[in-house]
C-alpha cells in the first residue's frame, strides 16, 4: 500500500507539475479552453484561467515535496472532481472542446479518455489520502 | 480533536496556504497578460439575446452575422447573413463592415449548442471594430427562419 501510494504520489505531482505549467506558459490559449466549458464568463472566466494553472503548480510541487501533503491531496482530489464536472457536463450538452488540462494541444482522444484519465487521477488521489490520514503526516510533525 | 476531523482540518489548511501562493502568481500573471486579445474578449461585455428578443429588434434594423464554418453557411443561413468566423476573421471581417449601418444592431448566431462561438465573435466584433450594438443569439438560429427565411438550401 505504502508503494503505491508512493508511485500514486510522485505520478500525480509530475502531472500536475506538467499541465500547470503547459497552461502558465499560455495563458490566452487556456482562457479559449476554458471558455469552450461554456460553464464561466468574463472577469470569471479569466480568473479561473489564470488561477488554476498556478494552483496545479503549486499542488504538483506540495505533492512532489510531500508538504503540506494532505492539503495537496485534499486541493488535487478536488481540482479532479471539478474538472470532471466540467467534462461531464460538456459531453452531456454536446460541446466541441479542447480539453485545455495539458494546455493547448489537440484533443487526440475525446471525452472518454479524458473522463478515464481524472477519474483515474482522482482514484490515485484516494490512494494518497488514505496513506497520508495514516498517523501524524509529515505536515504535522510526522515522519517525511 | 478525532483523527479525521483534525486530518481535514489541517488538509484544508493546506489547501488555503497553496491557493494564497497561486493567487500570487495568478495575479502576478494577469498584470502581465493583461493585453491578451484573449483575455480582453473574455472579459468583452456582450450579451445574450433570445430569438423572440432577437425578432423584435428587427423593425429597427439588424444585420445577422453567421459565425459558424463557410460550409455550414453554405448549407443554410438566414436571409442576408454575412458568415464571419473566427477562423476566418480576417478574411471575412471587411464584408461585416461594409454591410452594417449606422443604427444596425449586429446579432451574431451560431448553432444551437454553440453559443460560445457566437459570443467570442460578437466579442470580436465590439472589441476589434468597435461596433457598441452587438449581442449574441443564445437559442436556435433555426427558429427565426420562419420570419426571415433561409438561404443557402437548408430544408
Amino acid at each position: 500500500m505504502r508503494l503505491a501510494a508512493v508511485g500514486c504520489r510522485w505520478l500525480l505531482g509530475a502531472l500536475f507539475l506538467v499541465a500547470g505549467c503547459a497552461k502558465a506558459l499560455d495563458p490566452g490559449g487556456f482562457v479559449r479552453d476554458i471558455d469552450g466549458y461554456r460553464m464561466l464568463e468574463g472577469p470569471l472566466l479569466v480568473g479561473a484561467a489564470f488561477f488554476i494553472p498556478f494552483f496545479e503548480v503549486a499542488v504538483g510541487t506540495a505533492l512532489v515535496l510531500r508538504w503540506p501533503y494532505r492539503g495537496a491531496v485534499l486541493a488535487a482530489g478536488g481540482m479532479l472532481t471539478m474538472f470532471l464536472v466540467a467534462l461531464v457536463q460538456a459531453w452531456a450538452r454536446g460541446l466541441d472542446i479542447n480539453c485545455g488540462c495539458f494546455g493547448d494541444g489537440p484533443g487526440l482522444f475525446g471525452y472518454p479518455w479524458w473522463v478515464a484519465r481524472d477519474a483515474a487521477m482522482l482514484l490515485a488521489c484516494a490512494v494518497c489520502w488514505t496513506e497520508a490520514t495514516k498517523g501524524p503526516g509529515p505536515d504535522e510533525g510526522g515522519a517525511r | 480533536m478525532r483523527a479525521p476531523v483534525r486530518h481535514l482540518a489541517v488538509a484544508l489548511a493546506g489547501s488555503v496556504a497553496l491557493a494564497g501562493i497561486a493567487v500570487v502568481g495568478a495575479a502576478g500573471s494577469l498584470w502581465l497578460n493583461r493585453g491578451l486579445p484573449a483575455v480582453r474578449l473574455a472579459c468583452a461585455d456582450v450579451g445574450g439575446i433570445s430569438p423572440r428578443d432577437a425578432m423584435a429588434l428587427v423593425p429597427a434594423g439588424v444585420l445577422w452575422v453567421d459565425a459558424r464554418l463557410e460550409r455550414d453557411h453554405e448549407v443554410g443561413h438566414l436571409a442576408g447573413a454575412v458568415c464571419v468566423n473566427e477562423m476566418n476573421w480576417e478574411a471575412q471581417v471587411s464584408a461585416l463592415v461594409f454591410a452594417w449601418r449606422p443604427a444596425m444592431r449586429v446579432v451574431v448566431y451560431a448553432d444551437r449548442g454553440d453559443a460560445g462561438a457566437a459570443r467570442r465573435v460578437a466579442a470580436l466584433v465590439r472589441v476589434a471594430i468597435g461596433l457598441r450594438d452587438v449581442v449574441f443569439l443564445d437559442g436556435n438560429w433555426r427558429d427565426l427562419g420562419a420570419a426571415f427565411g433561409i438561404d443557402g438550401g437548408a430544408p
